[in-house]
């Protein structure tokens, strides 16, 4: 179990993070994500395997760069 | 029909708009846009915050709707599929079809009432105390109260089945005793009193059949009133035009407005209606904008202006290419925000609705003491007779549907008649609360001026002409991103000036710029910028002081090392500023200029105007403050703003009002929107609503004015000293008045100047 921590500056509100969460929630391996909107952060539970680039990529399909 | 319409297209090009559920800011709808026009077979995709939809042209050989909605799934969005979409003309014909029905069978039952009921009343009236005549009575009227008068009847029986008492209870209670009582006399007269044999007991049949023709008749009346009352919207809704010719692959065609899409280049000739908005890409003309904005000068229209749906075209022929379809028209945002503004409650309303709640009640007990008074006091024969009649017309004349009325009629009429002005009141409140405005803070730029900085003065030295001046400062600036040189370029473009290329091009940050133009040396900056360069400022500054309190921005011109000329730039007023502002002071309105220049073209801009109370040098963060220190003060504050940089104060204050660029109707923010982009709105929607809470207030004052004369007069306390006893039908007909005179009254405010 790990967590990792990126940052997408395009996280503006409530909306963003509940499709931050509907993106990526359901992804193999991840447990929990929260977002704190204020620090434009996302923090994911994740399993040893999950690929960070993988998640990195399914953010960047939604719609979230991220300059991790 | 799906909540999700399809308008194919044409082989390759098809339109779908959906609903999107989910967002929760302006940055969702742009991610959502992102997302769909990156997915293959999208061509444009336009996701409206405000609106919840997303407009998406796409190819159908590459992509369909089911794709579509999971590109907004993957993004982590809804798409709404359930719910027919609600678009203004489906809820008019609904609301119209509505209306044509209940017209109808009220005009049925009328009818029944008036053929049956007339010889009812003849007889009645004429005292025709045969039996026969009884008898008569009773066959013609039950018909009317059973199909006449139904529904009093089933409303009153459905309000007593969840414990309620309405309007139905007084009318129903009023009539069905009055109608049994009359059974009982007429079968059993030897129950009521025993006279003789030949004469028949007295009945009330003409007193329940009146009562209802009457009721029915004042319903349709209202009925009547009352669907004049939704004109505004109405002819808004006509405005639109129902076809448009737009010019595809090269064809004209006319299409439906429907199937407009965006960047359509539609064509529109001269005494044509403009379909959509959209931007002037050639030809010119003016147009008449007035069904929008309330101004009725035509406004010219060139290459780049912007041009609205339902607006009329004037003189010449041009071409644009639309930019706003569908549900996203100016028109349809303006009657979106009507029909929500019509619906909506005003405080005052409240009033109204605790005493109507209250009001049924206290009428039911008045009635009983009444009836009882009588059969004590009363020592007549008829005294069961007198007691029944004042019972029934203290249960009739006491209906309080005219309290009803008050407050909504008003409130409908008077958001339309702001609409007709171009005045956008988001709903009942703003409307109410707007007129007890004692401070209105009008922001600067863009509000009392132009916001676009425009040249003013242009002095040449020695041999040098305006024109040739300005090609030259022009061809120097055009690569130049300052505001001012912005105003340089576009006016000597507007002068048909042909600007040169600069052949090297150099941006002192807050100095100016220096290029060479057709080989000649040009400065174009300050001051200081000059002398740095030891330009002799002798020539600029002998023309300088003059400008000293004109709150003009200044730009020096020197070519080949030698001062050329001085270009003056300024923000100027709006033309009908100066005018507004008077008209609010008029008003006894405390008027503030709010601005984050500096004192002295603050103090400029305010002497031109006409306003003594200047706030000046406020960074835009420190509006909101400003507008709450007044309102510590008990000063009810609007505040005037174009929306861009004043949205908290415009929050903040008691009455937000944005001024519209006829683009954006920023309704968010703001409770009060001024399409027409001049202040004189202003002082037009505060004395409309001042017309339209009077109005409300006459309303409410007729409606409690009739039952605190009518009740005591129907109970009979006039009867022991002038033998003055109400008769149920008079009752009944003063009862339908007073909802005819409350509509007819808010009616009125159509015609109130504003």
């Amino acid at each position: 179990m790990m967590t990792t921590k990126l940052v997408s500056p395009d996280i503006e509100c409530e909306g963003c993070a509940n499709a931050i969460k509907k993106a990526i929630g359901t992804f193999p391996g991840i447990t929990d994500v929260s977002v704190d909107i204020e620090k434009k952060g996302i923090s994911i539970d994740h399993e040893q395997s999950t690929s960070i680039p993988e998640i990195i990529k399914a953010l960047d399909k939604a719609g979230f760069s991220t300059n991790n | 029909m799906s909540d999700v319409k399809d308008v194919i297209q044409g082989s390759n090009i098809s339109s779908i708009t959906m609903p999107i559920k989910g967002m929760f800011c302006a940055a969702c709808a742009t991610r959502i846009e992102k997302n769909l026009k990156r997915s293959e077979g999208v061509s444009s995709a336009n996701v409206n915050f405000a609106t919840n939809d997303a407009a998406i042209i796409f190819d159908p050989t590459l992509t369909d709707k089911g794709k579509l909605i999971d590109v907004v799934r993957d993004s982590g969005y809804d798409v709404h599929e359930t719910a027919q979409a609600e678009t203004p003309e489906n809820r008019m014909d609904w609301e119209q079809k509505e209306r044509e029905t209940e017209k109808r069978v009220l005009k049925s039952k009328l009818l029944v009432g008036l053929v049956l009921g007339t010889p009812v009343v003849v007889l009645g009236m004429l005292h025709i105390h045969a039996k026969w005549s009884g008898w008569v009575q009773m066959l013609l009227t039950t018909p009317i109260l059973f199909y006449s008068g139904r529904h009093f009847y089933s409303g009153a029986w459905n309000s007593l089945k969840h414990r309620a008492a309405d309007m139905n209870t007084l009318i129903a209670l009023g009539t069905g005793s009055a109608y049994i009582y009359s059974l009982f006399a007429t079968i059993f007269p030897n129950l009521i009193h025993s006279h003789s044999e030949q004469k028949m007991t007295p009945v009330y049949f003409e007193a329940a059949t009146a009562i209802i023709i009457l009721l029915l008749l004042g319903k349709l009346l209202e009925a009547r009133a009352r669907a004049q009352t939704g004109d505004a919207i109405r002819s808004l809704m006509t405005l639109q035009a129902r076809t448009a010719r737009v010019l595809r692959h090269g064809v004209e065609q006319d299409v439906p407005i429907e199937s407009v899409i965006y960047e359509d280049t539609v064509i529109v000739r001269p005494g044509e209606k403009i379909p959509v908005d959209g931007k002037v890409i050639s030809g010119e003309s003016s147009v008449d904008e007035s069904m929008l904005t309330g101004e009725s000068l035509p406004v010219l229209k060139k290459p780049g202006d912007e041009v609205f749906g339902a607006t009329m075209n004037k003189t010449g022929a041009f071409q644009f290419s639309a930019t706003k379809v569908g549900a996203d028209t100016a028109l349809r945002q303006i009657i979106r925000l009507v029909q929500s503004a019509q619906g909506s409650k005003a405080p005052i309303q409240r009033v109204a609705d605790i005493v109507s709640g209250i009001f049924v009640p206290i009428v039911l007990v008045i009635a009983i003491i009444t009836f009882f008074a009588w059969m004590l006091l009363s020592s007549s024969d008829l005294r069961l007779q007198e007691a029944l009649t004042a019972f029934v017309s203290v249960l009739i004349i006491a209906c309080p549907c005219a309290l009803g009325l008050a407050t909504p009629t008003a409130i409908i009429v008077g958001s339309g008649k702001g609409a007709a002005s171009g005045i956008l009141i988001k709903g009942g409140e703003s409307l109410e609360k707007a007129h007890r405005i004692t401070t209105v803070v009008l922001d600067k730029t863009g509000t009392i001026t132009n916001g676009k900085p425009e040249l003013t003065d242009c002095i040449t030295f020695g041999f040098w002409n305006q024109n040739t001046l300005l090609q030259l400062a022009a061809s120097a600036e055009r690569f130049s991103e300052h505001p001012l040189a912005e105003t340089i370029v576009s006016t000597a473009r507007s002068l048909s000036l042909i600007l040169s290329e600069p052949a090297s091009f150099q941006s002192y940050s807050g100095k100016g710029v220096e290029a060479m133009i057709d080989g000649k040396s040009v400065l174009i900056g300050n001051r200081t910028f000059m002398i740095d360069r030891n330009i002799a400022t002798d020539p600029f500054d002998m023309n300088m002081e003059k400008f000293n309190n004109s709150a003009k921005s200044l730009i020096l011109v020197a070519v080949d090392n030698i001062a050329a000329g001085i270009l003056a730039v300024s923000d100027t007023i709006k033309d009908h500023s100066t005018e507004a502002i008077s008209e609010l002071i008029k008003m006894d309105i405390d008027v503030i200029m709010l601005t984050g220049d500096s004192r002295s073209t603050a103090d400029t801009i305010a002497k031109q105007a006409g306003i003594r109370h200047v706030i000046a040098e406020v960074l835009p963060e420190q509006k909101l403050d400003t507008v709450r220190g007044l309102q510590t003060k008990g000063k009810i504050v609007a505040m005037v703003g174009d929306g861009i940089n004043d949205s908290p104060a415009l929050a903040q204050a008691d009455i937000g009002i944005s001024i519209g660029t006829g683009t954006d109707i920023a309704m968010e923010a703001s409770d009060i929107t001024l399409i027409r982009g001049d202040l004189r709105g202003v002082a037009s929607a505060i004395k409309l609503s001042r017309a339209t809470m009077s109005t409300i207030k006459q309303n409410l004052f007729f409606a409690f004015i009739y039952n605190v004369i009518g009740i005591p007069v129907a109970a009979g306390v006039l009867y022991p000293v002038y033998h003055i006893l109400l008769s149920p039908m008079i009752a009944s007909a003063a009862m339908a008045l007073s909802s005819v005179s409350v509509v007819t009254n808010s009616l009125r405010l159509k015609s109130v100047k504003i």
